[in-house]
């Protein structure tokens, strides 16, 4: 039996260890492994089935329409900075999209927020055009450092869409009250428009003035399903795997926090109630 | 090697946040983290000087081939004046001193800060207020009845608009008055979808965390 220190102002604590973070290590353990193996399942060569996402299955088809159209695309990743994983994975995304439009002899226009960023979306860029055979297609001139402030950025990318009429705008990333300003600009100059964010508050904004919009968790998955890299599919099984375990536990801890039975049979062992239990955890 | 050498130091840097977390506060590593997190933000001010380097070559570019030549003139302008202000009248509002023309005078703004105040934070108030335009005709557009979901989004936005309205918290429907079924909306079913969604999106986060420590996620490194 693990002793376990219970006091009323401190957190609860495991050997002198705060409890909080022995179950998140674990947690987290238990994740990894989930994505681990799945990853080296699918290294083997085992089929991965993703479930259609519509805002992904019309990248192509968003593409092509500039192509048609004889226009450029234009790629906003967001404007936090680089330490935001949601950047990463526009970035990572502005990889498989700039390979897709080099395939079509297509320009990508990417306006970028934070000066760290344009270097790192320059070379994604770059590296896209080589990949598809297509390095002399890549313009310098198109992955651009617009400002650090919000609102000029804001004013500069829409200026992009009325002056270069993007057929198509792809808003990928972190956006807080420019959101709305982006996109509605962007139907307004009749683009094709798809969003993807993990900030709840601006996804109503992103799905009423966009075309397609991917919601939270979609974001980052959106590199495996367009990339169809088997490793990337095997890891996104795993994840998903490993939410469904999560999913059973949140809702074991709120049978816990309201059942009277399980609620008494916590407070034996650990000397607390489910709900002060939860409370304390932090 | 190209590939190779920032997969190791993405490793290296992403095992070592990770398992600083679980040390105590004042610990070694968590210290070193820190410290980590420092070089972060010293790359990121050198980043700049890049940013800045890029605007005036693209401006530059666009203005020699007669694209939107006056936008890029009005750039470059602006851009040189405030920062060639900055560089000689110096930056500080308090001292207002600088290496060239000495102390500034005491208790006015400096040049670079009335930019900064009497141009640049109305500019950005005028953009952030054109949001109220931009949210009517989004909203005109999302609550069009075009369907059974529209519909229910229909009248649960007229629910909580009429229960924002301070008079609104005297109607009620039956015992219950219009303020509480806002508050009923905004808190249980509006909480419950964004949990749904925030908790989704943390896993999504720890997923692509991972994928990108251990090597899985390399598509942004480009081809080899």
């Amino acid at each position: 039996m693990p002793s376990i220190a219970v006091d009323s102002l401190s957190p609860v604590t495991i050997w002198g260890y705060p409890l909080a973070k022995a179950v998140m290590g674990v947690l987290m353990a238990t994740f990894f492994a989930f994505i681990l193996y799945y990853t080296l399942k699918a290294r083997k060569g085992r089929e991965v089935y993703v479930r259609p996402i519509a805002g992904l299955a019309a990248m192509n088809e968003a593409v092509g329409r500039a192509t048609e159209m004889g226009r450029p695309i234009l790629y906003v990743p967001g404007i936090a900075d680089v330490s935001d994983i949601q950047t990463i994975a526009a970035i990572v995304i502005l990889g498989e999209v700039a390979k897709i439009a080099a395939s079509y002899d297509t320009r990508t226009i990417v306006p970028t927020r934070d000066p760290l960023v344009y270097p790192i979306a320059e070379e994604t860029v770059k590296n896209a055009y080589t990949d598809a055979g297509r390095p002399d297609a890549f313009r310098r001139d198109d992955v651009r450092f617009l400002s650090d402030d919000q609102f000029a950025f804001t004013a500069g990318t829409t200026g992009i869409m009325l002056r270069e009429k993007p057929a198509t705008n792809l808003f990928m990333g972190a956006f807080w009250a420019e959101s709305l300003i982006l996109a509605e600009t962007g139907f307004l100059a009749g683009a094709i428009q798809i969003a993807g964010t993990a900030n709840v508050s601006q996804l109503p904004f992103f799905v009423a003035a966009c075309d397609y919009t991917l919601i939270g968790e979609e974001l980052y998955a959106a590199s495996a399903y367009l990339s169809k890299d088997p490793q990337l599919l095997g890891s996104l099984k795993g994840s998903d795997l490993a939410k469904v375990l999560f999913g059973v536990l949140i809702l074991l801890g709120v049978a816990c926090a309201n059942l009277p039975y399980l609620n008494r049979l916590l407070d034996r062992v650990f000397g607390l109630p489910a709900y002060e239990l939860l409370f304390r955890f932090n | 090697m190209r590939r190779t050498v920032p997969l190791v130091i993405t490793f290296i840097a992403g095992t070592f946040m990770i398992v600083s977390f679980f040390f105590h506060e004042g610990s070694i590593p968590h210290k070193l983290a820190g410290r980590v997190k420092d070089w972060g933000i010293i790359i990121a001010a050198f980043a700049v000087v890049l940013g800045t380097g890029n605007i005036i070559r693209v401006s530059l570019h666009k203005a020699r081939r007669g694209e939107d030549r006056a936008y890029k003139i009005v750039l470059l302008v602006c851009l040189f004046t405030t920062m060639g202000l900055g560089l000689v009248l110096g930056v500080d509002p308090r001292i207002h001193k600088s290496w060239l023309i000495g102390t500034w005078r005491e208790g006015h703004y400096n040049p670079f800060d009335w930019i900064y105040n009497q141009v640049q934070l109305p500019l950005g108030a005028t953009m952030f207020s054109l949001l109220v335009f931009y949210i009517t005709s989004a909203a005109y557009r999302a609550f069009r009845v075009r369907s059974l979901e529209a519909g229910i989004l229909l009248g649960t936005a007229v629910l909580v608009l009429l229960g924002q309205i301070p008079f609104m918290s005297y109607a009620s429907v039956g015992d219950v008055s219009m303020d509480s079924i806002m508050y009923w909306i905004m808190k249980v079913p509006n909480v419950a979808a964004k949990r749904a969604i925030l908790i989704g999106a943390a896993m999504g986060i720890v997923s692509m965390s991972l994928k990108i420590i251990l090597g899985i996620e390399r598509s942004y490194l480009g081809g080899d």
